[in-house]
């Protein structure tokens, strides 16, 4: 079950009963961290720092995410480095939780809601896939058979980024780049049967002149100046907290708007003629199209995309061991590197992520402060806690660049 | 659907599966989250949150982030950087008098074991009537959604349509630059530049997109079973693709910015070297 995180009122909104910033079992972003206790924030300060830069890092989000039969009052806080050099960097983002022990917790009740959480990744696959009965839901697995939840892993390097080289300057002749595309995509469909990418190279094989590279050059000087980092300390985001939502029931409900307000679109539209025989000549018929053909060819950004469509305002995407949704294609091995727990030695699983959409919202001065494409937090899975001794523990954080980053650079 | 129990405005597994436990588990009462009101920051404040139609824009990609700041103002701008588009937002607000228009909704057919399976195929074209055209086409169960769809990928798909003229060059631009070709499936579509008031002499398909564009005056040709809508249409989008893509006289004075290094250090050379006859730091060669 997935929970979103949506933008809230700013402090001091018209809900005043707990505006109360230093609650530190409110989610919000921006700000200063709110630590259970004070000794916590002084002590936690040595462990705020870029691993890249060694430089202070700024306070992104604060989350309160108690577990499942777990008598713990749990928070987890993102810290991350301002730096533009040290943007799209997992390491230079910290992630800290901290837990209380909350005697009031009561049991729950024995419901069979709850197992869920516990259930291993096998049960739930072949149900997703039960309903997928050879009927796509409105596009959006049209590509995918295999298991939602497990992360998109391409291991046929699959080049869909379009990579303007913008030394190698050549004419290239026209009819050659068409062949050249319809061959790898042909290619690519045969050995990848799980996700019918669509290789369509058609960015990357563009003629790239010596004046359209001049000119972004200039236009980027101007226009993305990455400003001086200007560290003070008392630099932080704006304040917003986080209204949380489940996400089966936004989908469900703008499904149904969606439909009522097509509905009245379609009158307009008048019947359509649905009894096609008499039209169509021999060999003239349409044929089932499968995958949708899109210019950029960036089939894992539409599936993101597809995902998020009825809520593109989210963002914290909330699923406890559950499966992040990736926003460009991730490798085995990046991503297993956030799977230890460092504290404890057993195995982290995914917790939550935060969305792009966040980066509207972590300006300075009406400039972006803080850029990244999603970021994935890691915790244990264990929740291995020491009551006597710990005041906090650091998680695990993964980092992925928006997916045209390296063409504004 | 039941009022989602506020659980101490948290995540996370507890409280929040199965929901309705939240508010018996004593949670309203403690630590003053708010009893029965709000809940602190918790859920179920779907009331809060705005309405899908009043929704502002929120962008996803970072390119998305730039033209809502407005740092870039124009399509072109795009093309010239070469960035790709991923969000069809951005066409929104780059092209606001985009008109879209429904070309074909049609059923297709595919064989599985329980039998056929019909979906609705629909194609869309997109244009603004000032030299940019999208074509998109998207296959789904019901009818609105592959519209809908269908819409979203023609706006992903929007080029720029290069408009000349036939003759004299006198007042606007009004007819392809030169003969251009584009072909998709067995259909071949073969634009002609015609002189003014002319009109478009063509097929209704190809003429609605030629329309859109803002191509006023074309002869054209066809060739195969242009029967297929989809590849027809198809096939007239690269026809009018391909007009950027044409290397016309016009533009063969691109400007080239740097000197040869022959030609900047040609006196240099002249007086320690042996000119060898290469003909580089030729003049006619310009």
């Amino acid at each position: 079950m997935v929970l979103l995180g949506f933008i809230d009122e700013p402090k001091g909104g018209k809900t005043t009963n707990d505006d109360n910033p230093s609650n530190w079992t409110i989610s919000r972003i921006g700000g200063q961290a709110a630590f259970p206790n004070d000794t916590i924030s002084t002590k936690v300060k040595s462990s705020l720092l870029c691993g890249k830069c060694q430089k202070e890092q700024i306070f992104v989000c604060q989350l309160y995410c108690p577990l499942d039969g777990h008598k713990y009052d749990r928070a987890i806080y993102l810290f991350a480095c301002r730096n533009p050099s040290c943007w799209n960097a997992s390491n230079s983002w910290t992630a800290i939780r901290c837990q209380k022990y909350d005697e009031t917790v009561e049991e729950p009740m024995p419901v069979d809601i709850e197992s869920p959480a516990k259930v291993p990744l096998s049960s739930t696959d072949w149900c997703d896939d039960a309903d997928a009965w050879n009927s796509d839901d409105d596009g959006t697995t049209t590509t995918t058979k295999k298991p939602a939840p497990v992360p998109t892993i391409i291991k046929k390097e699959i080049k869909q980024e379009p990579e303007v080289m913008l030394n190698t300057m050549k004419i290239e002749d026209d009819d050659h780049n068409n062949e050249s595309e319809k061959s790898s995509s042909d290619e690519e469909d045969d050995n990848n049967n799980n996700i019918e990418v669509n290789t369509k190279k058609k960015s990357s094989n563009k003629n790239v002149s010596v004046a359209s590279s001049d000119a972004f050059n200039e236009w980027k000087k101007t226009n993305l100046s990455k400003q001086a980092l200007n560290v003070s300390n008392s630099a932080s985001f704006p304040f917003y907290y986080i209204v949380i939502d489940d996400e089966d029931d936004i989908v469900d409900e703008a499904k149904l708007n969606e439909k009522r307000k097509l509905r009245k679109a379609m009158k307009k539209l008048g019947d359509i003629d649905e009894d096609d025989d008499d039209e169509t000549t021999k060999g003239a018929k349409e044929k089932y199209e499968k995958t949708p053909d899109f210019e950029h060819g960036d089939a894992v950004f539409h599936r993101f995309q597809q995902k998020i469509r009825y809520a593109p305002d989210q963002i914290i995407r909330y699923d406890w061991s559950g499966h992040p949704l990736i926003l460009t294609k991730a490798d085995e091995n990046t991503l297993s590197s956030a799977q230890k727990c460092r504290n404890c030695q057993s195995s982290c699983n995914f917790e939550f992520q935060l969305m792009p959409a966040l980066v509207n919202f972590l300006k300075i001065d009406n400039q972006i402060g803080l850029e990244f494409g999603t970021v994935f937090i890691y915790t244990c899975s264990a929740n291995c806690w020491d009551e006597k001794n710990d005041l906090y523990r650091v998680e695990n954080v993964f980092v992925q660049a928006d997916p045209d980053q390296n063409l504004f650079d | 659907m039941a009022e989602r129990g506020g659980t101490r405005g948290g995540f996370g597994t507890r409280g929040g599966r199965g929901g309705e436990g939240g508010r018996g588990r004593g949670e309203g009462g403690f630590r003053g989250e708010g009893e029965g009101r709000g809940r602190g920051r918790g859920r179920g404040r779907r009331g809060q949150r705005p309405k899908e139609d009043t929704k502002a824009w929120v962008p996803v990609t970072k390119l998305g982030r730039l033209v809502n700041d407005g740092k870039i103002r124009t399509l072109e701008e795009i093309y010239l950087f070469s960035l790709p588009i991923k969000e069809a937002d951005i066409i929104d607000r780059l092209l606001p008098d985009l008109k879209d228009e429904v070309l074909k909704i049609m059923p297709v057919q595919k064989q599985t074991r329980a039998g056929q399976r019909t979906r609705f195929k629909a194609i869309v074209v997109v244009g603004d009537g000032k030299g940019h055209i999208g074509l998109g086409v998207k296959c789904s169960k019901e009818v609105a959604t592959a519209i809908r769809g269908a819409i979203i990928l023609a706006k992903l798909s929007v080029i720029p349509v290069r408009r000349g003229y036939w003759g004299n060059k006198i007042g606007a631009p009004h007819t392809v630059p030169c003969k251009v070709t584009g072909e998709c499936g067995s259909v071949l579509v073969r634009l002609i530049p015609a002189p003014r008031g002319t009109s478009l002499v063509c097929a209704p398909v190809p003429k609605k997109l030629l329309q859109m564009a803002g191509i006023q005056d074309c002869w054209t040709a066809a060739k195969g079973c242009t029967a297929t809508l989809g590849n027809f249409a198809k096939a007239t989008y690269a026809a009018m693709a391909m007009t950027y893509s044409y290397l016309t006289p016009d533009l063969w004075k691109e400007t080239v910015y740097t000197k040869t290094p022959f030609q900047e250090y040609s006196d240099h050379l002249a007086n320690t070297h042996k000119k060898y006859t290469v003909g580089l730091g030729d003049k006619h060669y310009q």
